[in-house]
């Protein structure tokens, strides 16, 4: 047996080695496919990296830069809600997600078995077990994910979305699902939308029975949602928005598929985003090597105005809606130097600027004046003003409420809250080595560990 | 520079990467395959860059950590993509050394895969992370010493060792 980290890693490569690559006309592929999907997916990418990365380092990078401030260690442990859930064998890895007061979790055994199991967020009580047996064989590649809606959760493996009723885990359906289908879960309905034929259909949380759906249009480039449902893709307000290559819009109810309105906006360029929020609709109208321009339509008055306007060398690189009616656009200029701009979009004119980290960084707001930029295990918070207020590294951050921030660390350690305002720890106490990510409410954290499911208070 | 023969001279090197820092031969193979996906919509553009590696180690560094994308977003992989061989199950060595890379903070595991994965200098390190080298010797330092911890006793008798 080797001895030593040389040896260790050299195994690890030459089993790396062995592993079979896809020719890179898969790659290609893949390419061309997501550009054509972009358009549904792009708001969602945005949030991925509230959850990248590990234990927090926190500084005041606005009057101190170089000043970092290390996680306070702390002797006590968090107050634990109930006793850990077992999960079940030695597992080393689950997903959890939450909704409406039940945290969820989900492992595969090693005979291929899905298990799920709930539990009351507030009490930490278990409230229910569920398992599905697969009956293809494990898949290397296969897609597995665990999703909340308002009374259902909904597992997804590569080939189907089974749902399952939150209060006893009781299994209402499932739902085929193809390579490429989306699956929107709306509080109103289960949407799925075919990519190979361009359908929707809305199927009922409780009975599974299809409640509507839209015949193919050719030129269909895909559904958004208003803010609140996209970014997190589990749930809506009750409207969809169905968009053409040639940027004729339907707000439909997403409860009966009925058409509310149609209304046509500029018609976007070839791989262009399209993101509803609230009360706007983004158009990115052109794009390319002359630069890139967006327009914002105002949903209520259905009025198209061009809100940006960016030369040649620059490529629109994240956007997010940071405040009612604030735009934040992450500007990408030659030489990788990147910029975050705030736009008012009621005035058509730009707020602030001011220079944003370098690397391939994604943009995040809380909606309410706040932004994040965050890249691999560095994110960056700003203010309303555009002032970087504090920023975290290699931190689990994520927005509390309004004016906190939590971290909580991928290794054993401190969890924290770091007041927006100031930049103030508050450190709870410290958790164990979690085997997935974590969930939280403003009152509760919840982590699969190896112990089991835990769940922590963060009031106290 | 030619994308394919780009993704011929490189994509060995960023499949050891990608297993490296995930431990996990499936979630490697479509980390490599979403990175040069991604570069390939930007290939214009990446092929001007100074080292165009580089990048695609960022865009996997990033989403090996990214929730999101593992729990939903492999579902975009198009419909024609074949499916790849079964991959032999690691050794029991590998397990070890992946599940003690776990643990670890994502910047040691990071400096620890580039290290002793890709024979990547302190140096060249510094410059790809935008590190100070003694950041990068602390993350290898420390990343070193959470293996020793993590790894039973009885595999490690004598320490860890740094050959390079």
């Amino acid at each position: 047996m080797p001895a030593d980290l040389d040896e260790l890693f050299a195994t690890l490569g030459r089993q790396a080695d062995a592993i079979p690559l896809a020719p890179a006309a898969a790659a290609r592929e893949r390419g061309r496919q997501r550009n054509r999907t972009r358009a549904v997916v792009a708001s969602a990418v945005a949030v991925c990296l509230v959850v990248a990365g590990a234990v927090g380092l926190v500084e005041r990078s606005d009057r101190r830069p170089d000043q970092t401030v290390a996680p306070t260690p702390s002797n006590r442990a968090m107050p634990e809600v109930g006793s850990p859930i077992s999960l079940g064998g030695t597992i080393t890895s689950a997903d959890v997600v939450a909704a409406d007061g039940r945290v969820f979790a989900l492992w595969k055994a090693d005979d291929g078995t899905f298990h799920l199991r709930a539990a009351d967020l507030h009490t930490g009580a278990l409230l229910w077990e569920a398992e599905h047996r697969t009956e293809q064989k494990a898949e290397p590649n296969a897609l597995v994910g665990l999703r909340a809606a308002k009374s259902a959760v909904v597992l997804n493996t590569s080939g189907a979305a089974y749902v399952y009723r939150a209060t006893d885990g009781k299994l209402l359906f499932d739902l085929p699902l193809a390579e490429n289908d989306g699956l929107v879960l709306h509080d109103r309905a289960a949407i799925r939308w075919s990519q190979q034929d361009q359908q929707i259909e809305a199927y009922d949380w409780l009975t599974g029975e299809r409640r509507w759906s839209r015949d193919a249009t050719a030129d269909r480039l895909g559904i958004v949602h208003p803010r609140g449902t996209l970014r997190l893709g589990e749930s809506g307000d009750g409207q969809l928005f169905e968009v053409t290559g040639e940027g004729e819009v339907r707000l439909m109810d997403a409860g009966t598929g009925r058409v509310l309105e149609t209304f046509t906006v500029p018609r976007p360029a070839d791989n262009g985003w399209v993101i509803a929020y609230d009360n706007w609709l983004i158009i990115e109208e052109t794009s390319g090597k002359n630069g890139y321009r967006l327009a914002a339509t105002d949903l209520g008055t259905g009025e198209t105005t061009t809100v940006v306007s960016e030369k040649a060398g620059h490529t629109l690189h994240g956007l997010d809606m940071c405040d009612a009616d604030r735009l934040c656009v992450l500007d990408q200029a030659p030489l990788r130097r990147y910029t975050l701009a705030s736009i008012d979009l009621t005035r058509q004119r730009e707020v602030w600027r001011v220079p944003a980290m370098e690397g391939y960084p994604m943009v995040e707001s809380d909606g309410h004046g706040r932004t994040m930029v965050a890249d691999t295990g560095v994110m960056a918070f700003y203010d309303a003003n555009g002032r970087e207020v504090l920023r975290t590294k290699e931190a689990a951050t994520s927005w509390l409420n309004t004016e906190t921030l939590l971290n909580v660390p991928a290794a054993p350690g401190p969890v924290q809250l770091i007041r927006f305002s100031d930049g103030h720890v508050t450190t709870l106490g410290e958790v164990p080595l979690r085997i997935g990510n974590c969930v939280n409410t403003e009152d509760r954290l919840a982590c699969p560990t190896l112990d089991g499911l835990r769940i922590w208070s963060l009031t106290g | 520079m030619d994308f394919d023969g780009f993704y011929r001279d490189t994509s060995r090197r960023l499949m050891r990467y990608a297993y490296g820092l995930t431990g996990d031969a499936g979630e490697a193979q479509d980390l490599v395959q979403e990175a040069y996906a991604r570069a390939w919509q930007r290939w214009r553009r990446i092929s001007r860059y100074e080292d165009p590696e580089a990048w695609l180690r960022l865009v996997v560094n990033r989403l090996s950590t990214d929730r999101w994308r593992r729990m939903f977003v492999r579902r975009d992989r198009a419909a024609a993509e074949p499916p790849l061989p079964p991959v032999a199950p690691p050794s029991e060595n590998t397990v070890l050394l992946v599940t003690a890379m776990r643990t670890l903070p994502p910047a040691h595991r990071n400096a620890l895969a580039l290290h002793y994965l890709l024979d990547r200098s302190i140096a060249d390190i510094a410059a790809e992370t935008g590190a100070s080298i003694g950041t990068v010797k602390s993350w290898l330092s420390r990343g070193r010493a959470g293996l020793a911890t993590a790894l039973e006793p009885a595999l490690l008798p004598e320490g860890t060792s740094d050959a390079r």
